[in-house]
């Protein structure tokens, strides 16, 4: 195989372009996809990805392309890596990194930003706002389902 | 109380119509993704986001999530406590830690948030009870130190979802001890509650009449009598394990005078005991060792404890133990302190759990991990109890939350 054919770009929705190992970039069951196709060259553009995104997402790749499957003590490490990987970012990226994993199938980074997520969200505004979940309650129904859930709000 | 709402199967579908939907609506995260990120929440925010809207109100409960989310949990076991303070019982739950082996750190930080409390002036303080997220408040009577204790009726408590269902009293007569034992059968996916009576003042400790409740079944449950052709007397009230069907608890074979471990199998409902070659009145502590019957043991619980003793059921048939002793290392005895702990029982990679039980005026709560095959210790400091100085607490292993509604009766 020559060089060429192990490296791979991607290509962000505002046109940032990464080259990538192909081993870090199949981790993308989407990508893994395209390349089988054979239908796009060594460019594959992704129109639902961000370059701050995407390369975030690379970062994440490159981590577990290097680590996986190799035993106890890396997966350790890999914890870590990734506890740390998502303990700073604040929640629109987490969602975007979520839209992300979801749109190129990486079902481990998908875990992680979803458990990401459910750990930080704590109150009822923060889904209203970044889920765009309408309270549609009439006040009395409100009241009645809040009251069936009281002990849930007594901290 | 709220009463459990019938899941209509066609929900799910309609579910996932509407998924498709959204997806090019203006929602920034598709449902099916919402879902992914609601199934990961603590039980106590599913409960809290049902007043998030009507759609998601009915969607926390389907089938279809409560079923996704207990296994999400069963992912990622937790810590549960629970204490004793003013008749009250308050429940706190933590994640179950990850030990990494190669850490220098001895001692971290875990925090305990606070779940539910349930109000009863009759609650023992010892008779707690746990497995597979429920807790069982036990019924126990006219023993000889509790004497005088009003009597009282057993209690169910679900702390992801914050419900408490009283259990009718188990019927006998007076002057009778009565203690109780909570197990679970996997195959028919019911909870049992097994009592046992014998006489207080008499001579004969030995126990006599058994009875049976049956719980998770449609229908109100009831005591029915059993038939137990053992002849036996308790060695201890609280120590008991139930493991795959299975309901172990110490006992003395009366007609041979020997140490025995009773087994009652939940779904039989049958009676049989495997012999221990020793054994002790009240400071074992019967374990799941993997799948198998395990009992621990050490001398003392403070710092001057220098080894602990595993025991474990190899042949119930033959009667045949392993016993294994592990000499703790010398930084045990500066980890715990001034304080004591008890056994908690042991992790799915083998580690010893011990944790405080009692909340010092001056020292923190702790929960210690003891790796057996490399011999070291971690010390977790839990941070939550500030409150509670002065309180007794119960620490349980591997507390799987369940946000599915326990049937009312």
């Amino acid at each position: 195989m020559s060089k060429s054919e192990k490296k791979i770009v991607l290509k962000s929705l505002d046109n940032e372009a990464f080259e990538v190992e192909k081993a870090v970039a199949l981790q993308s069951q989407t990508i893994w996809v395209m390349c089988e196709d054979k239908c796009v060259g060594n460019e594959i553009p992704l129109e639902n990805v961000t370059g701050q995104i995407l390369a975030k997402v690379i970062d994440y790749c490159k981590k577990h392309a290097v680590v996986d499957g190799d035993g106890d003590e890396s997966s350790e490490e890999l914890k870590n890596w990734d506890t740390e990987f998502t303990k700073n970012m604040d929640q629109s990226t987490l969602f975007n990194m979520i839209l992300a994993a979801n749109y190129l199938n990486i079902k481990s980074l998908l875990n992680l930003t979803c458990q990401a997520v459910a750990d930080k969200t704590k109150t009822i505004d923060e889904f209203h706002t970044f889920l765009n979940i309408e309270n549609n309650f009439t006040p009395e129904e409100e009241a009645q389902i809040c009251q069936e859930n009281l002990w849930a709000f007594d901290d | 109380m709220r009463t459990q709402r019938q899941d209509d199967p066609e929900d799910v579908v309609a579910v996932r119509e509407r998924n498709t939907r959204t997806k090019n609506s203006s929602e920034p995260v598709p449902f099916d993704l919402t879902f992914e990120i609601f199934s990961r929440l603590p039980a106590k925010s599913v409960a809290r986001f049902h007043c998030l809207s009507k759609k998601w109100a009915s969607t926390l409960r389907l089938t279809y999530f409560t079923d996704l989310f207990f296994t999400r949990s069963s992912a990622r076991p937790q810590l549960l406590f629970a204490c004793h303070k003013d008749r009250h019982v308050f429940f706190f739950s933590s994640s179950q830690p990850h030990i990494f082996h190669h850490e220098q750190q001895h001692s971290s930080l875990l925090a305990a948030k606070y779940q539910m409390k349930i109000s009863n002036p009759f609650f023992s303080s010892e008779g707690f009870i746990s497995t597979r997220g429920l807790v069982f408040l036990r019924d126990v009577r006219n023993i000889s130190f509790l004497r005088g204790t009003k009597h009282q009726a057993p209690v169910i408590c679900k702390p992801s979802t914050g419900q408490y269902l009283t259990l009718p009293k188990v019927k006998t007569r007076r002057r009778i001890g009565v203690n109780s034992y909570f197990g679970y059968d996997p195959v028919e996916n019911q909870y049992k509650v097994l009592s046992m009576t014998w006489l207080v003042y008499g001579q004969v400790d030995y126990c006599g009449e058994h009875q049976l409740l049956t719980f998770g079944t449609t229908g109100e449950p009831s005591w029915k009598k059993i038939q137990c052709h053992l002849f036996y007397s308790l060695r201890s009230l609280y120590n008991q394990i139930c493991i795959n069907g299975v309901l172990y608890y110490p006992a003395i074979n009366r007609s041979s005078q020997d140490y025995i471990i009773v087994c009652f199998d939940v779904r039989s409902e049958k009676f049989s005991f495997v012999r221990e070659k020793s054994g002790t009145f009240g400071s074992e502590r019967l374990i799941n060792y993997n799948g198998k019957l395990g009992s621990l043991e050490s001398q003392c619980f403070g710092g001057s404890c220098t080894s602990i003793n595993l025991k474990v059921l190899e042949d119930a048939e033959k009667h045949e133990w392993s016993e294994h002793t592990y000499v703790l290392p010398a930084l045990w005895k500066n980890l715990v302190g001034d304080t004591t702990a008890r056994f908690v029982g042991v992790t799915r990679t083998n580690e010893i759990v011990l944790s405080s039980y009692y909340q010092y005026p001056h020292a923190p709560f702790y929960v210690f991990y003891y790796n057996t095959e490399r011999n070291t210790i971690t010390r977790f400091v839990i941070q939550g109890f500030e409150a509670f100085k002065g309180c007794y607490f119960h620490t349980f292993l591997d507390h799987v939350e369940d946000v599915r509604l326990m049937k009312e009766f």
